[in-house]
């Protein structure tokens, strides 16, 4: 992390592209530890498990009846949870490709799942309104908790060591510390689609519905940086932040991938950026290690893996 | 079909005899075994089921007994017994783990399964080989004699050879001779000894047979032997003789011995195993042959064993593949590093002192500044020494210019305002100092103007208006809500009319009280599910009977336009607190105003799951939680809680009826419903003195029949001498102020949306003998029973003119739990005289029963129908008149209290005809 020397230029060169999902591919992850492989869902109601290296389609997982609307990869690369619009929550075996257990979770779909960090916990956030917490450990039909702050649908969800983060589409971003016991709620005024905070969760990025994304202080709620010049309306769209959280990227509705200084808010060149896809950028997600690895995800059934032009690995 | 049987009919028909006659051939003697039928029977004719058996290529039945499902199931055939097969029982294998012992695929299998598997497990070409070895002249060993072969070769069918033996055999070669021209008798005797590894030298060949006419002969030559090489199983170089120690160069031969080789110098016991400490570790003929294992190399500490699996693993990689991970193989001469790129960095744990327990409070507790974000905070560290900065004076420091959305709007604000917005962004009454005066004290006239609490007035603004019929009573309305939501400024009261009497006014005031109350917005939880419409819908007067046109001139624009201005005001007042977070929001001011913090409690398995200690373990703790400094709004509130504690301690001292009234759900009532009494007998219980005991079981006194079996009620008198610390303080019948009072912070914490259900007030319900009840519509009954008892104890006690009473209401709204409200039960009084007037028979004999004994005679109360509302309108009984307002000050509606709701009686709701 030197942010002296300001972010690296974003990985532009397209390296890959995974196109065998059928429909708008909702969500891209990449596998926990080295990050080699790449879980997909998308409309066509199928996981698809990628190597991007080769650009080959390792697996699929079917086993839902609805749209994939979330993944979320345990910390031993083992198990992946998925989420859609069958209302339940899928955990699945990743080599044998079956469902090891189906939580029937909420009343609605169920916009986000995410693992804790040792995968005994899983976190639903759903249209319902509701964060629900399951336990992993046990067979109980009953969640260990429900969180129903949320006025509006839960668009995301955060689980860190010791606190939960949630983002709904009345415009708050909830944050669940566990260790204080207290629950802190930030108003950002327009529809969170998606919270992502830095490692350190010292503060965190919202991408809300209204063209901005805000690098937030978790500690006092204050705005840290605002990064607009993008066009986000109406979609569930994803930001991140780029190599050492030096940058922050998202895609947008057009289908450009968008990359902003994290210090001075400033888009990256080129501004504007080409559009690389032909429909909105569902979801845009940097490796964890590598520094010039990038997915994005597009409603128009392409996940694109994005690497430097001289990439020599 | 034998052939006998087409022979016999042959003649027959020789004879003339029509075999196919049935009387012609019938036969009526029997001797010996008959013949087969002369027509031959159809394969495929139909046998009834239970006659046909199936039957293997031998003739025997398969399928037996319950088994006619698989191949050769059943006893006769496979496993099993007469009874079928036998399932192996179940055995734990948690006692016998040694004797437990897999099945094999075998075990199951009958013989001529054995056999495939058998042949199966034969490759191919070792088949092949076997054979040619077993008959082929190729076996390396020339010791079977000639005879013995041509034997084997005249029992067996001919093999198949290959190709090279075909040719051979066809240039002469004979199977069992060497390969080359013929030799005479005397140089294969040489070759036979050369064979045998004897010296020629002077050994006379010729003379070593004597046979003349075998040396004239030309004999082909012996086979080659074809040397056996030793498979090479250690890790030496070629040609290398292992160990060639000292015995081997002295001639000796080492003594050989099983088992590991022992340190010379220790001898073992016989009941001792050779350890690794006993072996020679200088026997280097023993090493030779032991294997190496990965992981035998460095076995100390775990870092050092994580280190050498690196490397170990490292070189077998080099060795074998010379790849690089992704598959790439590596320049020759380069070998892969072991070490990772970037290495893991270790550290030691720090050293815990003993009994250290973790507690987050006390770090929070040490800056309680850390999240304020105020410049006081610049200089202190926090626990880890690490300064604590906030990114503005981070920037400040480096020399940043701020960002210009950082700013706060509060740097533009003076202070009261500052506080002002807070508490409207957190929907809460604002907090008054204790300097100020307070809201009681501050009026003229404070007895006679009903109080509400601020926030529910201003909630009530927000509401429905009940008085829409009736401009001039609405504006009075409003004005008494707008004095009441804010309690500094009387002066806002509407003024008593000139031709009111002070009756009246006060009349008014407390209707105005009471709709207040009932009309302000659903509360809590209910308020979730409801969302405000924009515009206040203002219903159209609707004429009864038939509709007649009627020309009417056209009204003015004036009152429309002020209805509408007042709309718009409504609306700008309903979403004040929503709009100035929004605002906020919608300026880039972030932060404070934006951000809500409000206590959740994580449940404890949750915590349990992410590891982290569960912030409010036992929640008996009297210490505020710690992030309650946070907030201003939060410290009012605790300010709040401790005024509520203290005032209702001042207050309640004089009336003891306050203490039974006490309804609020903490731990000791939960799950009684709403009937405080129930389960009393079964907390209450203690231990008969020894005396009663005696006087059931020693001996046959005559009293010994009012001992127990009267119940609760018979017992009671023995409750008032019991020791009052024995009984659960919320049952103590008096004096039990100080205990009662305990819970009271509770109720701001209930304000907090937090249920006060385990609230700490150090009594202790004893668990076993708790038995929960549920009174499912008990809220009104309980409100007539309180009234009840009202009315009782002012018959009892004239002179007790306050009466306190808290009833526990779900008034608030932003999602409050519970809101102690203090009442003046004086209503229900008037109206419940009469009614008790007919119970007082009853209550008279239980009187005489148990003098004193409250609670027994509320238990018996009998239900009153539920009041009238519209009875306000009517003159109260002259008698009780005085008690209602004029008498002394009721129950303090101060400043301090303000988290409680002074309402009429809390009826459930009225409709809005009854205010009218």
């Amino acid at each position: 992390m030197a942010p002296s020397r300001g972010p690296e230029p974003l990985a532009r060169a397209l390296y890959n592209s995974l196109e065998n999902h059928k429909g708008p591919v909702h969500v891209a992850r990449y596998a926990k530890g080295s990050a080699k492989y790449v879980l997909t869902g998308g409309q066509d109601r199928v996981v698809r498990l990628w190597n991007p290296n080769l650009g080959t389609e390792i697996k699929t997982y079917s086993a839902h009846g609805y749209e994939v609307l979330s993944i979320s990869v345990a910390h031993d690369n083992t198990k992946f949870v998925s989420s859609g619009g069958d209302r339940s929550v899928f955990l699945w075996d990743v080599t044998t490709g079956n469902t090891i257990r189906r939580i029937s979770a909420h009343l609605t779909k169920i916009n986000v799942v995410e693992f804790n960090s040792d995968a005994s916990v899983v976190a639903s956030g759903s249209y319902d309104s509701t964060v629900k917490l399951w336990d992993l450990r046990s067979q109980n039909r009953q969640p260990i908790q429900a969180l129903e702050e949320a006025r509006d649908s839960v668009q995301t969800l955060y689980v860190g060591s010791a606190r939960i983060m949630s983002g709904s589409v009345d415009g708050h971003v909830r944050t669940y510390d566990l260790r204080k016991g207290e629950l802190r709620t930030d108003y950002i005024g327009h529809p969170v689609t998606s919270v992502v905070p830095t490692q350190d969760e010292s503060t965190y990025l919202v991408m809300t519905l209204d063209g901005h994304i805000r690098l937030m202080d978790a500690i006092t709620g204050k705005l840290l940086n605002d990064f607009f010049g993008h066009a986000h309306t109406s979609y569930r769209c994803r930001a991140c932040f780029g190599h050492g959280e030096a940058s922050v990227v998202a895609g947008d509705e057009d289908g450009a991938i968008w990359a902003w200084d994290l210090l001075d808010a400033k888009p990256l060149q080129p501004n504007p950026p080409p559009r690389v896809h032909r429909k909105v950028v569902t979801w845009t997600e940097h490796h964890p290690t590598e520094a010039g690895e990038l997915i994005t995800a597009s409603a128009d059934g392409t996940v694109k893996v994005w690497r430097y032009p001289a990439s020599g690995l | 079909m034998s052939s006998g049987t087409a022979r016999l009919k042959r003649r027959l028909d020789e004879q003339g005899v029509n075999y196919t006659n049935k009387k012609a051939v019938e036969n009526f003697c029997l001797i010996g075994t008959p013949l087969p039928p002369l027509e031959k029977k159809d394969a495929n004719e139909f046998v009834p089921l239970w006659k046909q058996d199936v039957r293997d290529e031998k003739g025997r039945r398969r399928l037996h007994g319950a088994f006619t499902g698989g191949f050769s199931a059943g006893y006769f055939n496979t496993v099993g017994s007469k009874e079928g097969w036998t399932p192996s029982t179940f055995i734990s294998s948690r006692s016998d783990r040694a004797k437990q012992k897999l099945s094999r695929p075998e075990d199951y299998m009958d013989e001529e399964d054995l056999a495939e598997l058998r042949e199966s497990q034969i490759m191919a070409g070792v088949k092949e080989q076997q054979e040619r070895d077993a008959f082929g002249s190729t076996q390396s060993e020339p010791t079977q004699g000639d005879s013995e072969q041509d034997i084997q070769r005249a029992l067996m069918p001919p093999l198949e050879d290959s190709a090279g033996v075909r040719l051979l055999k066809k240039m002469g070669w004979r199977p069992g001779q060497g390969v080359g021209p013929r030799v005479s008798w005397r140089t294969r005797k040489i070759q036979d000894l050369l064979a045998a590894g004897k010296s020629i030298n002077g050994v006379d060949i010729d003379a070593l047979d004597d046979d003349e006419e075998a040396k004239r002969h030309l004999y082909p030559p012996r086979d080659t032997v074809v040397p056996r090489v030793q498979m090479k199983s250690d890790a030496y170089g070629l040609g290398y003789t292992a160990a060639s120690g000292l015995n081997e160069g002295l001639g000796q031969k080492r003594p050989e011995s099983k088992g590991p080789r022992l340190a010379a110098g220790f001898g073992l016991g016989a009941l001792n195993e050779a350890e690794d400490d006993d072996l020679d570790v200088y026997d280097l003929a023993s090493r030779a042959d032991r294997t190496y294992m990965p992981y035998d190399a460095v076995r100390d500490t775990d870092e050092s064993a994580v280190v050498s699996r690196d490397k170990s693993n490292q070189k077998v990689t080099a060795m074998t593949q010379q790849r690089f991970l992704n598959g790439i193989s590596l320049l020759p001469g380069f070998v892969l590093s072991g070490d990772p790129v970037q290495k893991e960095q270790w550290f030691p744990m720090p050293e815990i002192p003993s009994g250290w327990k973790p507690d987050p409070r006390r770090v929070w507790q040490k800056d309680p500044n850390a999240d304020a974000a105020t410049t006081s905070a610049s200089t202190q560290a926090d626990a880890f020494g690490r300064r604590k900065l906030t990114p503005d004076q981070r920037g400040a420091i480096l020399g940043e210019t701020p960002l210009p959305s950082t700013r706060s709007v509060f740097d533009y604000l003076s202070k009261e305002d500052r506080e002002r917005i807070e508490h409207a962004a957190a929907g809460l009454p604002p907090p008054t100092s204790d300097s100020t005066p307070t809201p009681a004290e501050a009026r003229p006239a404070p007895s006679s103007i009903p109080y509400i609490a601020p926030h529910i007035a201003s909630a009530a603004l927000k509401g429905f208006m009940p008085f829409t019929n009736d401009p001039p009573k609405q504006a009075r309305y409003v004005a008494f809500l707008r004095s009441q939501s804010t309690p500094d400024h009387p002066e806002l009261l509407p003024p008593q009319l000139s031709d009111q009497s002070s009756n009246a006014y006060h009349k008014e005031l407390s209707d105005y009280a009471k709709s207040a109350a009932i009309f302000k917005p659903v509360s809590g939880a209910m308020a979730s599910r409801f969302t405000t419409a924009a515009a206040v819908e203002s219903d159209p007067k609707v004429k009864e009977g038939l509709h007649q046109p009627v020309h009417e001139p056209e009204p003015t624009p004036q009152p429309l336009q002020e209805e509408r201005e007042r709309e718009k005001e409504l609306q700008r007042r309903e979403d004040e607190p929503q709009s100035s977070k929004a605002h906020a929001a919608r300026t880039g001011m972030f932060g404070a105003l934006t951000r809500e913090v409000v206590p959740w409690q994580p449940s404890r398995l949750l915590c349990k799951r992410f590891g982290v200690k569960d912030p409010n373990p036992d929640i008996t703790t009297d210490a505020p939680m710690p992030g309650a400094s946070k907030n201003d709004s939060r410290i009012a509130e605790e300010a709040l809680a401790e005024a509520n504690l203290q005032t209702t301690a001042g207050s309640a001292d004089p009336g003891p009826s306050s203490t039974g009234r006490r309804t609020a759900h903490d731990l000791e009532n939960i799950g009684l419903g709403e009937d405080d009494s129930q389960g009393r007998d079964t907390l209450t219980y203690v231990r008969p003195s020894m005396d009663i005991f005696k006087a059931i079981f020693a001996s046959d006194d005559e009293d010994s029949d009012d001992g127990e079996p009267e119940g609760g009620g018979s017992r009671e008198p023995s409750m008032e001498n019991v020791d009052a610390g024995a009984v659960p303080a919320h049952l103590r019948m008096d004096d039990a102020v100080g205990t009662s009072l305990t819970y009271e912070p509770r109720s701001a914490d209930a304000e907090r949306g937090q249920p006060s259900g385990n609230s700490g007030t150090g009594v202790v319900v004893d668990v076993t003998t708790f038995k929960p009840v549920f009174v499912p519509r008990g809220g009104e009954r309980q409100m007539q029973k309180a009234a009840a008892k009202d009315q009782k104890e002012g018959r009892r006690g004239k002179e007790k003119k306050k009466i306190v009473k808290a009833i526990v209401s779900f008034e608030d709204d932003e999602g409050a739990g519970l809101v102690i409200s203090p009442q003046t039960g004086n209503e229900d009084k008037n109206k419940n005289k009469d009614k008790d007037k007919d119970k007082e028979k009853t209550r008279k004999k239980r009187k005489r029963r148990k003098e004193g004994d409250v609670e027994d005679v509320e238990m018996w109360v009998e239900k009153v129908p539920p009041q009238v509302v519209t009875s306000f309108a009517d003159a109260p009984p002259p008698t009780v008149e005085p008690i209602q307002f004029e008498g002394p000050i009721p129950p303090p509606p101060t400043s301090s209290t303000q988290g409680q709701v002074i309402e009429g009686p809390a009826r459930g709701r009225k409709r809005a005809i009854d205010f009218l």
